[in-house]
């Protein structure tokens, strides 16, 4: 290592992000690509038992469990109904240097965008009747709205554990 | 060499020499007094000094220098080890410890802790000051003695070092300042001549040399290993003390600067005389007018039978064979990084759940050969996954060796007298739980001291020797590792802990509970807070986190105990987390795994008489309560099901499992499940099948205790075992 | 890390305050040397503000005087401190800048 090392700091152009958006049911949901680590067709899902709703099981990911996560229910919506296009977003969350990889089942995957923070909207008078601290903004593209999720607070594995906690009571 | 890197080792290897120190000197203690041991502990001292010196880290240096300088004297008979002078070096020992963690910390020692330093150091002077023997150079004086040394005593060192040292973050100073240590430079030229012109000088390279002088009773490897982390681009060349003069001259003519300026510095520098040098070089002028072409050094060497090759050598090309320093007496181990064991034991782990595919795929296949070399292949694949497996494993002799400290401090503390005994320390332990069973171990053993062994005084009216016991014991048993930590103290009152119970609203009065459940009664949260708590280590812990720490590591912690006599702490722990031996079965459409060393025998439910009313059955005279998976799972169930019961056992403990379908035996890798899995009871993590589906393995403990409780249930007990 | 030149009747003297180690002497080397070609013959070198000198320091010291000599200059060293009297002596190097060479 050379100790005469500097480090340059380079001046940042305004924060744009990437989302991977998806749909549930007639909905449109984003996450950061950040986050995302694949999408993977469904199947191989081995159910765990006495788990919540949400809880879909577990699937062997290339040597590594990781548990499914119905979307839906967890935003309060209908369960997904498994059809051609049902897919799991594999997702990694690292927060306080604790990482965790989770799968979210949705109904299809559509594309990638690219927002800066200027074009996000706030979340309140939405009415999407999602809990807030899920929402990191709305953005809209064309016609639509695509609900863009905070994956820390709506995938928090600390509320999940505590979900199945209180179901297993 | 990179200097991170080598940091790195010296902290590794830092941390083993003050553990063997401290063992060393707890042995002095102990009686042991013989010189060897004495050597042990000044080996360690000097070892660490020589080390840090090299890293210019200068607090350790001058601190360890002063101890080792005491132990010096020790291990030369000049002052003898006392009880008085041990109790002065343990401190010393940890007061280095507590230097080389500022150092890995990168942080300065406060204030405070040079000042404790100052006065351990302080303390030592009426040993120190016993004696006559001349004490080497301080580190931090850059005096050179310029007295006339003996010339004949003298070591020349010439160094040329790699232009990339100091931007590689050496100082060639640190060095200087070292050796200086081990003796007295008492000559040093700086070779200037290769400092380049205005526009060629690049101020971050180094172009200067050294020609040193030095006197010291130091060996040659010693001296070389001065310049161990600068050999690799630099050139060193040591010539010993009493050396032909030819010597020096073939040094004077292999290095590139000037001759004469070379021969010179040696003579000023008293190592040789200017008529030795002048009768040398004259050799050589005849010589090369007798001859068409100037001899070349070698030639001359030979000739006059003068040095021998090592000295021209100098020591570059033989400090490689010095590479591997060992720090253990017995050369038996090599350090191994802890990230690459853990890659090799994933890898294994891939290895075995892909046999387990190969293997399934051979029996679909039906091919006689193939099956046969596949089960080949799958015995040398268990061989490889057993042997990887033990890389991990440390003996508990590490752990256990803490603890001798621990009492011996403790028990001056509390002013008892208690005694550590140790059993079975070379038992071994996957090394990932050595550390999480610290703190639970700790915590026991000072609760036995505090609380079991009573003051001497007690102990004689109850006609117990005067001097307590506390014994630690590990030994395998059946997958297991099994520790037991006993004292023959005071014992635990049954009738105050079910009172202090029911004072804190635990247990109802009414409630009439079995001896072990009152013992277990220790560990409940609402118990264990309204303990005194003793300094541990400055953390207040009570049993229920000592339980739940064992509870983490898959263990589990028995209590047995009579007033008056002692108390015996057991705590079991499995062998390994990573790979174990499962029982593959079915249940509903689901998957599971049974560890197989909890398996007593597999049979047909059916064929089994049932215990009127319970779920019990009655196995050759033994009552075996059972839980159905499917049940407890709330499973589909299964039709037609020929139900199979699996009888386990944990501890002492056995009960039944039923299922519906046995697959057979597999190995299987244990994936944990993860946090959001935590409050999932009865499984105690996931694997992965051969088919790549997810087989739940199931916590046997834990599915035991659900069996018995039913049973509990049934037979009016209304305390559930506090199961976390 | 600073230096400062000064020029008076006795000559110039250079002043070096701070650090003059590995991490500096690179400044060092186009501050010490600027505008060379009008310092005076006898060029006086005042360390006693150095809070820290290790050998990429004396190097450079080294090359200076070594540099300053070849343009028949030369340079003392008129004003030290503990720690850089203590260096120089370690590589036994304060001889080479007293007024005697």
């Amino acid at each position: 290592m050379n100790p005469l090392q500097k480090q340059k700091k380079v001046a940042g152009k305004a924060p744009s992000k990437q989302f991977l958006t998806f749909r549930i049911g007639q909905e449109h949901y984003g996450l950061e690509l950040s986050q995302t680590r694949e999408i993977i067709e469904f199947g191989g899902i081995t159910e765990v038992p006495l788990m919540p709703s949400f809880l879909r099981g577990v699937i062997n990911l290339r040597g590594e469990v990781v548990p499914v996560i119905d979307l839906a229910i967890r935003l309060g919506r209908k369960a997904i109904e498994t059809q051609r296009r049902t897919c799991i977003i594999v997702v990694e969350l690292t927060t306080n240097d604790q990482h965790h990889v989770l799968g979210l089942l949705a109904d299809s995957v559509s594309e990638v965008i690219e927002m800066d923070d200027d074009s996000i909207e706030d979340a309140p008078s939405f009415g999407a009747n999602i809990r807030a601290e899920f929402i990191q903004g709305i953005a809209k593209q064309g016609d639509e709205f695509v609900v863009l999720l905070d994956a820390n607070n709506a995938l928090s594995v600390r509320e999940l554990a505590h979900l199945v906690e209180a179901e297993l009571q | 060499m990179n200097i991170d890197s080598a940091l790195q080792t010296f902290f590794a290897e830092a941390e083993e020499l003050l553990t063997s120190m401290e063992s060393a000197l707890l042995r002095m203690d102990d009686g042991e007094t013989s010189n060897d041991i004495i050597n042990e502990v000044f080996r360690a001292a000097h070892t660490i000094k020589g080390s840090a010196g090299l890293f210019g880290l200068d607090d350790i240096v001058s601190f360890t220098h002063k101890v080792e300088n005491l132990l010096d004297l020790a291990r030369d008979e000049k002052i003898a080890i006392t009880g008085d002078l041990l109790s002065i070096l343990l401190p010393c020992r940890d007061h280095i410890a507590k230097l080389v963690d500022c150092a890995m910390h990168q942080v300065a020692p406060d204030a405070d802790c040079l000042a404790a330093g100052d006065r351990l150091l302080q303390s030592l002077t009426p040993w120190l000051g016993a004696t006559a023997a001349p004490v080497a150079a301080a580190v931090n004086s850059a005096e050179l003695q310029k007295a006339v040394a003996n010339e004949k005593d003298l070591w020349h060192i010439s160094v040329r070092l790699g232009p990339d040292l100091l931007r590689n973050g050496m100082d060639p100073l640190s060095i200087i300042r070292f050796l200086n240590t081990m003796g007295n430079i008492t000559h040093i030229a700086t070779i200037t001549e290769h400092l380049p012109e205005l526009h060629d000088f690049d101020p971050e390279q180094l172009y200067l040399g050294f020609e040193i002088s030095f006197q010291s009773n130091a060996s040659q490897i010693e001296i070389e290993n001065a310049f161990m982390f600068v050999r690799d681009e630099s050139d060193i060349r040591i010539i010993p003390p009493r050396s032909d003069i030819q010597a020096y001259i073939s040094l004077i003519k292999g290095l590139p600067e000037n001759t004469q300026r070379l021969g010179e510095i040696l003579v000023r520098s008293h190592v040789i005389t200017q008529e030795d040098l002048d009768q040398a070089l004259s050799t050589q002028k005849q010589q090369a007018k007798a001859q068409a072409h100037v001899a070349l050094l070698g030639n001359i060497l030979i000739e006059e039978q003068a040095v021998a090759p090592e000295l021209v050598n100098a020591a570059l090309d033989k400090q490689k064979k010095n590479q591997d320093r060992r720090v253990t007496p017995e050369n038996r181990f090599i350090r191994v990084d802890a990230e690459r064991l853990d890659k090799l034991i994933n890898l294994i782990g891939e290895l075995v759940v892909n046999r387990q595919r190969v293997d399934l795929l051979a029996s679909a296949l039906g091919n006689a050969n193939l099956m046969e070399a596949v089960t080949s292949m799958g015995n040398f694949t268990e061989q490889i996954r057993d042997a990887a497996l033990t890389l991990r494993m440390v003996p508990m002799a590490d752990t256990f060796q803490k603890f001798k400290r621990v009492v011996r401090d403790t028990a001056k503390e509390l002013g008892k007298e208690i005694e550590l005994d140790i059993e079975g320390a070379e038992t071994e332990l996957d090394r990932s739980m050595v550390e999480k069973l610290n703190d639970p171990l700790m915590h026991i053993v000072r609760n036995a001291m505090d609380h079991g062994i009573e003051p001497v005084a007690v102990r004689r009216e109850r006609g117990k020797p005067n001097t307590g016991t506390i014994s630690l014991r590990a030994r395998h048993d059946a997958g297991n590792i099994v520790i037991d930590i006993s004292d023959d103290g005071g014992g635990l009152d049954l009738e105050r802990i079910r009172k202090k119970a029911i004072a804190n609203g635990v247990l109802e009065e009414s409630v009439h509970l079995t001896r072990n459940e009152m013992f277990q009664l220790i560990f409940h949260p609402g118990l264990s807070t309204a303990e005194r708590v003793t300094n541990l280590s400055g953390r207040g812990v009570g049993m229920d986190v000592v339980k739940r720490n064992i509870t983490e590591l898959q263990g589990s912690i028995e209590i047995d105990s009579e007033l008056g006599v002692g108390t015996q702490f057991t705590i079991r722990l499995p062998l390994t987390l990573a790979i174990i031996d499962g029982f593959h079965v079915g249940a509903g459409n689901i998957d599971f795994i049974v560890p197989q060393n909890t398996i007593l025998e597999c049979v047909d439910l059916g064929s089994l008489n049932h215990v009127q009313g319970q779920s019990c059955v009655n196995l050759r005279g033994e009552q075996i309560p059972y839980i159905r998976l499917q049940e407890l799972f709330a499973l589909a169930p299964l039709p037609d099901s020929r139900e199979k019961l699996v009888v386990v056992q944990f501890g002492d403990k056995r009960a039944g499992i039923v299922v519906d379908v046995l697959h057979g035996e597999i190995q299987t890798v244990v994936k944990p499940m993860g946090p959001i899995f935590h409050a999932l009871k009865g499984i105690g993590g996931s694997s992965l099948l051969g088919t790549g589906a997810v087989a739940l393995i199931l916590d046997v403990q834990q599915l035991i205790g659900f069996a018995i409780n039913k049973e509990n249930a049934r037979n009016g007990s209304l305390l559930a075992s506090t199961q976390e | 890390m600073n230096i400062t030149r000064k020029t008076t009747k006795s000559g110039t003297s250079l002043s070096v305050e701070g650090e003059l180690t590995i991490y500096s002497v690179n400044q060092a080397k186009q501050d010490l040397l600027q505008d060379y070609n009008n310092f005076s013959d006898q060029v006086a070198l005042d360390l006693h503000k150095v809070s820290e000198l290790d050998t990429a320091g004396i190097q450079l010291l080294l090359f200076l005087h070594k540099f300053l000599h070849e343009l028949d200059k030369k340079l003392h060293l008129v004003k030290s401190n503990e720690h850089v009297d203590e260096t120089l002596a370690a590589l036994d190097i304060a001889g080479h800048f007293t007024l005697e060479n």
